[in-house]
Order: structure tokens, then sequence, then C-alpha cells
């Protein structure tokens, strides 16, 4: 869980609103010999925020990503010991 | 904020504040006094051994954390698996005072203020085993995201040590490099 305050944007007076974020991850441990798993949920309320940015004099802030999942298999070398 | 904008003003503190984040192989800084963090958990280290812990971010020389004039965190490899972090942004966005920003574009840390929209971590200085990999022409740090050169899941038997550090402005006794990456080329 991540709290992002509020921040100021290059545009005098104009802030981003502050945010709580919850992360979640799942991760084997040992699954096999060689192989992991993770799964996870970025963003998991699917709250809309923002972050300031200097790309353009136009646009002071950029909305991030909404709720995101993802899975990732991890393969090991040989662990010490194994 | 108008002060960050005006180099000569900068100068003119008392102290700054800079960040190192530092990828330090363990076994490299560690001598027999100091316990290996890499393969063990950190909350079951007693105090004295945990001030004992070595870092070499901090000013760039081995010093132990009650010597080091910082802020210090020490993310292991075990943290990094156990929440499941993906990119350095993310594991940074874990440690006190640091925050990240996306752009869509780049993924930057900013720490206590420092990194405005725009900055792109010219302030902030990065080493993997002691080298610096911030871009040798405009010293931006445009790696935080999925452009780091390495993958979070081969970060076993490594720690990543984020500092934040507060120096005087005098920088008499300070390699000229790393005031010029934290500071500015103007810096006094």
């Amino acid at each position: 869980m991540q709290y992002q305050s509020r921040m100021e944007t290059l545009v005098s007076g104009l802030y981003v609103s502050p945010v709580y974020l919850a992360d979640f991850t799942l991760t084997s441990k040992h699954l096999q010999r060689d192989f992991d798993v993770r799964l996870g949920i970025r963003n998991a309320f699917n709250r809309n925020y923002s972050d300031p940015v200097a790309l353009y004099l136009t646009v002071p802030s950029m909305i991030q990503p909404g709720r995101s999942f993802f899975v990732e298999l991890i393969a090991h070398r040989a662990r010490p010991g194994s | 904020m108008q002060w960050l904008n005006d180099k000569s003003s900068m100068g003119r503190l008392a102290l700054l504040f800079g960040v190192l984040l530092s990828m330090v192989l363990s076994a490299e800084a560690q001598d027999l006094q100091t316990p290996d963090i890499t393969n063990q958990n950190v909350d079951s280290l007693s105090l004295e051994a945990l001030m004992n812990i070595k870092v070499e971010s901090a000013a760039l020389h081995p010093q132990s954390l009650q010597d080091a004039l910082a802020s210090v965190t020490i993310i292991t490899a075990e943290d990094i698996r156990k929440y499941g972090y993906r990119t350095l942004g993310e594991a940074l966005s874990s440690v006190r005072g640091f925050y990240t920003s996306n752009d869509r574009t780049y993924e930057t840390v900013g720490v206590r203020g420092y990194d405005l929209p725009g900055d792109y971590d010219g302030h902030v200085l990065v080493l993997v085993n002691g080298h610096n990999i911030a871009d040798n022409i405009f010293d931006y740090m445009l790696f935080f995201g999925d452009g780091f050169p390495i993958d979070m899941n081969l970060m076993s038997g490594h720690t990543i040590t984020a500092a934040t550090a507060s120096w005087p402005t005098r920088r008499a006794n300070w390699p000229s490099c790393v005031s010029r990456y934290l500071w500015g080329e103007d810096s006094t």
C-alpha cells in the first residue's frame, strides 16, 4: 500500500490529487527445482491518478495506468547446494 | 521552489540533499565483522550487527551504517522476491522519502522534492558495482522503469542501497565528480 501526496505541477497553482495505491504480489518459493511463478496486481483498486510531467507546457500532468495484472515465470540457474 | 532553478542560490545553502543509489555486491563490501545480509532476514540481526553493516554508496567508500552521514535503506534480494518488485523504481518507491514519476516515456525517481518534472534525475547518482550508469551526454538517469539494464530477478546475491545524504556545499573533501553529479556543474 502506498500513499502519494498532492504534488504541484509546473503550472503554478495546479496540483495532482493525493492517492492511495494498492499492489498485491503472490510469489512461489521453490515451486519447481528451476522455476517459480509470480502473480501480481498493480493499482488493484483501479484508482485514477496522475503524475506531474514536463513534456509540453500544455500538458502539466499525465494519467497513470489503472489496474493491471501480470504473470511472471522465473527460471533459476542451479541453486547453491541443490 | 524558485530556488531550485536558481543555481547560484543553491550554492549558498548550508546543506543540500543528494541521493546516491548504489547496487553493491555485498561480499565485496564486507569484512569479517560485517554480517552477510544477502541471504538472511535482517530482522534477525541484533542492533549492533545492523549498525555494522557496511555501505559504500553514502560516501563512495566502505563505512558502517552508524558512520554513514546519510539516511540509508537496504533492500535485499529477499525483499525483492517477497514484494515482487519488477523495476528499480518500484523497489525505490518503498523507501521513505522516495517517490516515482512516470510521463509515459521515462520513469524517474525523486527524493525529498528533488526531481522536479523535467529534471530526469540529473541530481541522482546511480552506481552499479561502483560504476555510474547515467547517460554520458545529458547526465540523466532514465532507467528506473523497464529500461534498467539488470533484471530485478537477477538481484540474488546483491543488495540495493538507497542513501539520502546531506552534505555541506563546500566540497573540499569530496571528489569533484561526485559534486558535479549531485549539484550540477556550477556548484561550489
